[in-house]
């Protein structure tokens, strides 16, 4: 709690980083409003294709995998808060002033976990906000949705962390991050399926992609991912990249000169 | 008791060596200052006892204990630079560090007007003069009253009074007692606030101990009459001394250190019917010395 205290005195008057949330908060619910005007439409067309269904209870995984998208941006105030205080030096004052490495680590890796928090409660707000909306009842069927995109921002957050241990720097950082989620996880897991395995058994165990699998849209499970793990071992999978990259971070920020 | 002790300590940027068996220790109550050029490896050795850099080889403890956390948060550190959140105020900033101290926030205002910053408390850390944040810095480190306090180039970036006030600042705080260790480079800082001195060189130890038996070991007494040339005629009969030497307007006699006694130099020379007009005795010049023994 004490860790936790110190990392809010840290953002509590930053500006930047209130800006930067508010717009992502913000995003979330207009990314959702964009897709379920986009089914509106479909609907209106008369083409019998439910690509994103607002109604229970269907609604928690719609939301789910719409939200997925915009994860990028909380992975960014990640990089940002850690690369901040490379920049700032900060990291080293901490630990003159009397945080062990240790603790430095730990309250970025618990800060990590609340920002994964806050955008999992808010998409359960967006869910039950649409579904209660758009359908008759109310029902919890499909929550476990929402669990899954829980992990999926950890996965998400705790990448970004690593890449800012590793570069210190926010720029390359974030480029990194951004390049390898958009472009070349899905080169690098589309060479290795088609060219050199010729069997879908590498991509499903990419970083992020696993925890992109465990949140298909709506049709994905039947059509893009038929062949894919089950939801058991693709938790375990995001569940092993988390703890590696919390025992890397931890044990860059603890052996190496800082 | 040593508050710090240093044991050959070694330390290797990749295949450069920073610091080379480096040991001493400072004692209780001392103002103990590290002195060397420019990348001498004094900021190393800070950093190496504030665990943000590892160590090669070698080991140091505080108060005859290994070192910890614990320990850290009741020393008051600047090293190198004033580090702090460029987007938070000065208190802000302040309340950070004495959270993470485990300290209350109601010395900050106290440590603020110490250190003359008070006023500009709620401004932003980012547009503070580079003196403010070293005052920032200080003030930082003042906060829960520590013991022992590390300062690394304290007066660096400050005007002529800032500097005045950091020294002062400095003195009263060893009055009360604590024990203070401050890198420089620059002597008379040392000189002017210093008890205890080690000198680093490329990473080397040179010398370490008191500033009065390290940094000065020749004392000068300079003499001066009307005719020279009787003067120096006189004083080449008497002994004493190591070197003469003759400078513009008067004569240097060298002598060991604490043995050049001008009452004798006095009497001598009367005795031998020379008035002098001009007796001084002169510590040997700082820079001089390290310039000596930094070899350059």
């Amino acid at each position: 709690m004490q860790l936790l205290k110190i990392e809010w005195l840290k953002i509590k008057n930053y500006k930047a980083f209130w800006i930067f949330l508010g717009l992502y908060v913000i995003g979330l619910f207009s990314i959702n409003y964009i897709a379920y005007q986009f089914q509106g439409e479909i609907k209106k067309s008369q083409i019998p294709i439910e690509l994103f269904p607002y109604n229970f209870p269907r609604v928690y995984q719609t939301i789910a995998w719409v939200s997925g998208w915009l994860l990028y941006f909380p992975g960014m105030l990640m990089i940002l808060i850690i690369s901040n205080e490379y920049s700032f030096k900060t990291h080293r004052q901490n630990i003159i002033d009397g945080f062990t490495r240790r603790e430095f680590i730990v309250a970025k890796i618990l800060s990590a976990i609340m920002l994964a928090l806050l955008t999992t409660i808010i998409c359960f707000i967006i869910a039950v906000s649409f579904g209660l909306a758009f359908s008759s009842s109310f029902s919890f069927d499909g929550i476990e949705y929402i669990g899954y995109s829980f992990l999926q921002a950890l996965c998400y957050l705790f990448f970004a962390m690593i890449l800012a241990v590793l570069l210190r720097r926010s720029g390359l950082a974030m480029a990194i991050f951004f390049l390898y989620g958009l472009i070349f996880e899905q080169l690098i897991g589309g060479i290795m399926d088609n060219q050199i395995l010729h069997a879908h058994d590498f991509w499903y165990y990419m970083p992020l992609q696993a925890s992109d699998v465990l949140v298909p849209i709506t049709f994905g499970n039947d059509i893009l991912y038929k062949d894919a793990p089950s939801a058991l071992v693709l938790m375990i999978v995001c569940i092993l990249y988390i703890v590696l990259y919390c025992v890397l971070s931890v044990r860059k920020f603890e052996r190496e000169d800082l | 008791m040593n508050v710090l002790t240093i044991n050959s300590i070694t330390k290797y940027y990749g295949s450069v060596r920073a610091l080379n068996n480096v040991s001493f220790s400072v004692p209780e109550g001392s103002v103990f200052g590290v002195l060397g050029p420019n990348g001498s490896g004094k900021t190393t050795m800070l950093g190496i006892v504030m665990d943000i850099l590892r160590q090669t080889s070698g080991s140091f403890q505080f108060f005859d204990q290994p070192p910890s956390a614990a320990m850290r948060r009741k020393i008051g550190t600047l090293l190198e630079t004033p580090n702090f959140y460029h987007y938070l105020s000065g208190e802000k900033n302040l309340r950070i560090a004495a959270e993470i101290k485990r300290k209350g926030f109601e010395q900050i205002d106290e440590v603020l007007q110490k250190v003359n910053l008070y006023s500009r408390k709620t401004s932003k850390f980012s547009t503070y003069s580079l003196g403010m944040k070293q005052r920032l810095a200080i003030a930082s480190c003042l906060l829960g009253n520590p013991e022992v306090l590390i300062f690394d180039e304290p007066t660096n970036g400050l005007d002529p009074v800032g500097i005045a006030e950091i020294r002062e600042l400095i003195k009263r705080l060893a009055a009360e007692g604590k024990t203070i260790i401050m890198a420089s480079h620059l002597l008379d800082e040392v000189e002017k606030v210093c008890t205890h001195v080690a000198i680093l060189k490329m990473g080397d130890l040179i010398t370490a101990g008191k500033v009065n038996e390290v940094l000065v070991n020749e004392d000068i007494v300079e003499i001066g009459a009307a005719d020279m040339q009787q003067l120096e005629n006189a004083v080449k009969n008497m002994h004493g001394y190591s070197t003469l030497k003759k400078s513009d307007h008067f004569l240097q006699l060298l002598y060991p250190n604490g043995t050049g006694a001008l009452e004798e130099v006095n009497k001598y020379c009367f005795d031998n019917g020379i008035v002098l007009n001009h007796l001084q005795l002169k510590k040997k010049s700082l820079e001089t010395k390290f310039l000596e023994l930094t070899g350059n």
